[in-house]
């Protein structure tokens, strides 16, 4: 059972980590595929932006108004990735509404297990939770990655760090994730945007091995 | 290979994409607006809430910002009376030119702290015998109170489905009377002042409906009875105040304060986890309006020449105190207070909530005549069955 789990997990993060998995570049974009992956990509990156930045904004003098720059400057990354994306390559915005979707279900799923059990929550906030987890949803492996850097680095600046504490690290792990994903829509872009000749030698991959 | 697109088609798609962009951008990481008035704003019925006893004057701050007068109208309309008692039990000597005052802090856990045992064995005061009197060697104190109770059938009997009733706040066994904080107040000879934000559950427990919100008691009289509301985040808060006088007639302002803890998901996305920052923002408007009010300078305000007069005329001693609700001692929300409350000790980076270091004590001298005596600040190790450490500092009055 413990194994048949193991290769569960080993399975899942293949297929998120695995670069060769994302290369698909055979076809080519479309106005209407960069409008979508504009508009998704600032979605998902303004609410990345937002997750992101709220702990460790919330520990400044600025507080929302630092919220409210990370969120246009992860809006503006995503937007802009998005674009070049969708311009080059319709398959991958396909794919990414596709995860944002099931990020989406997720998110709903989770929002639907809380509400009955947390006070003050209603319908519009299992839809926020819908909408976060779709904004990691459309870039899953950078999100991944960056939450478990993140957790690891929060996890020993706690042990480490005078005056670094628990809030901080639980703020380095949503970071982290959020820091991950936008990587992962610039990588998607660069990668997208490259000549789909030299790809297979120049291509841009978040190098991961998982060993048990 | 990359589409070749015209140069008008990507204009157009940038600027779609931009005002999308712009759009998920307005919709997240902004505070909304805070307004503290002293007039009742149209169809608020708050400040007709009975004061017990009857008679008693009390003056209320209204939080008037975006969706507050409907929210707390909702709220409030399950609330009962404002209780006050300005004088303790003559059996209380009176403040000496050389005593201090301690001023304590404790969020009771709507009723689960053992709230006569606290007061017997942290600030002097036995109630339990015939005569009430402060142990040798302790002083005078404030005891500022969060997530006080109340068990009272004046307490409005209202329907369930007001959707503003707050499951009751869950309780150890304990030993002791499960008594209000008001009730154990006029037990004890004290001065207080009991100001209900919300219900603690919508059904009777025992045959009594309760409500919790915050409280101030006292050994020494108390005077200018003020309930401010604050922005509405999540709950209903409202801050009481009152005024304690040293032995020369100097004025300390009390008032205690319970910010909001987390608001839910879609209004911390909205507002970038502002809710407590705008609360405090709020809370620092209420009091800045009230010594206005109270220096006559308000209507010096309609004149331009007199502003800078104005605002420089904060004179009252005020501390402000309680559950602040902060994870970190660093958060935007205690930041912005502390420049306020210039006066106050270092912060106590020392956990009062699980591992939080949730509450405080915030001073402002203003005009003088109050010392913060800051080596006293300490967090008191026993939680006397709360959820809290109750945390204590004391003063002095005279310069």
């Amino acid at each position: 059972m413990i194994h048949r789990n193991r290769a569960t997990v080993v399975g899942i993060l293949l297929v998120l980590c695995n670069p060769g998995a994302a290369v698909c570049q055979e076809t080519s974009g479309s106005t209407g595929a960069a409008i979508a992956g504009a508009a998704l990509g600032a979605y998902s990156g303004a609410m990345l932006g937002t997750m992101g930045s709220i702990v460790p904004c919330t520990q400044t003098y600025w507080g929302a108004k630092c919220v409210g720059w990370s969120a246009v400057f992860g809006g503006a990354i995503g937007l802009s990735s998005g674009a070049v994306i969708g311009a080059n390559d319709s398959d991958e915005i396909k794919r990414a509404v596709e995860t944002a979707g099931i990020g989406f279900g997720i998110g709903v799923v989770a929002g639907l297990v809380i509400k009955p059990i947390a006070q003050r929550v209603g319908w519009q906030d299992v839809a926020a939770v819908g909408l976060m987890g779709g904004a990691v949803g459309a870039a899953p492996k950078g999100a991944v990655i960056g939450l478990g850097v993140g957790t690891v680095v929060g996890f020993t600046l706690s042990r480490t760090v005078d005056g670094f504490n628990l809030p901080d690290a639980v703020g380095a792990a949503i970071a982290g994730a959020a820091v991950g994903a936008l990587t992962d829509w610039v990588v998607s872009a660069i990668n997208a945007s490259g000549d789909p000749a030299t790809q297979s030698g120049a291509r841009i991959t978040i190098p991961v091995s998982v060993r048990f | 290979m990359p589409s070749a697109m015209p140069a008008a088609s990507l204009g157009r798609r940038h600027n779609r994409a931009t005002l999308i962009s712009a759009l998920g951008v307005t919709l997240s990481g902004c505070m909304p607006g805070y307004r503290i008035v002293s007039e009742p704003p149209p169809d608020r019925t708050c400040a007709a809430l009975a004061t017990e006893p009857a008679g008693a004057i009390v003056d209320w701050y209204f939080a008037a910002g975006p969706g507050d007068g409907t929210e707390h109208e909702r709220w409030c309309r399950t609330m009962g009376p404002v209780e006050v008692g300005a004088v303790p039990s003559a059996d209380f000597a009176a403040l000496g030119s050389g005593d201090s005052l301690a001023v304590a802090v404790w969020n009771t856990d709507a009723g689960a702290g053992y709230l006569q045992e606290f007061l017997r064995e942290e600030l002097g005061l036995d109630c339990s015998g015939d005569t009430l009197r402060l142990k040798p060697g302790y002083s005078h104190f404030v005891l500022l109170i969060q997530e006080a109770l109340r068990r009272s059938n004046e307490i409005p009997d209202t329907p369930e489905k007001l959707w503003v009733t707050p499951p009751p706040v869950k309780e150890e066994e304990r030993p002791g009377r499960r008594l209000g904080a008001a009730e154990v107040a006029r037990e004890c000879g004290l001065a207080y002042i009991y100001a209900a934000a919300s219900r603690n559950g919508w059904q009777p427990r025992d045959g009594l409906r309760e409500d919790k919100g915050n409280a101030i008691i006292s050994t020494l009289p108390l005077s200018d009875f003020i309930v401010a509301e604050l922005p509405f985040e999540a709950a209903r808060r409202v801050v009481p105040m009152a005024t304690v006088h040293g032995p020369n007639g100097d004025s300390l302002r009390v008032a205690s304060v319970h910010l909001i803890t987390t608001p839910p998901a879609w209004r911390t996305l909205k507002t970038g986890n502002s809710a407590r920052l705008r609360q405090a923002l709020g809370l620092v408007e209420a009091l800045e309006l009230i010594e206005r009010e109270r220096s006559g300078c308000l209507e010096a305000v309609q004149s331009t020449e007199f502003v800078v007069q104005c605002d420089s005329t904060y004179t009252t001693p005020t501390v402000i105190a309680g559950d602040l609700n902060t994870w970190s001692t660093r958060e935007t929300a205690l930041r912005h207070l502390m420049a306020y409350f210039p006066d106050s000790p270092p912060l106590l980076n020392e956990p009062t909530r699980g591992p939080f270091p949730t509450d405080h004590v915030l001073f402002r001298s203003g005009r003088g005549g109050v010392r913060i005596l800051t080596r006293t600040y300490r967090r008191i190790p026993k939680a006397y069955y709360s959820d809290h450490n109750p945390i204590i500092v004391y003063f002095k009055f005279g310069s």
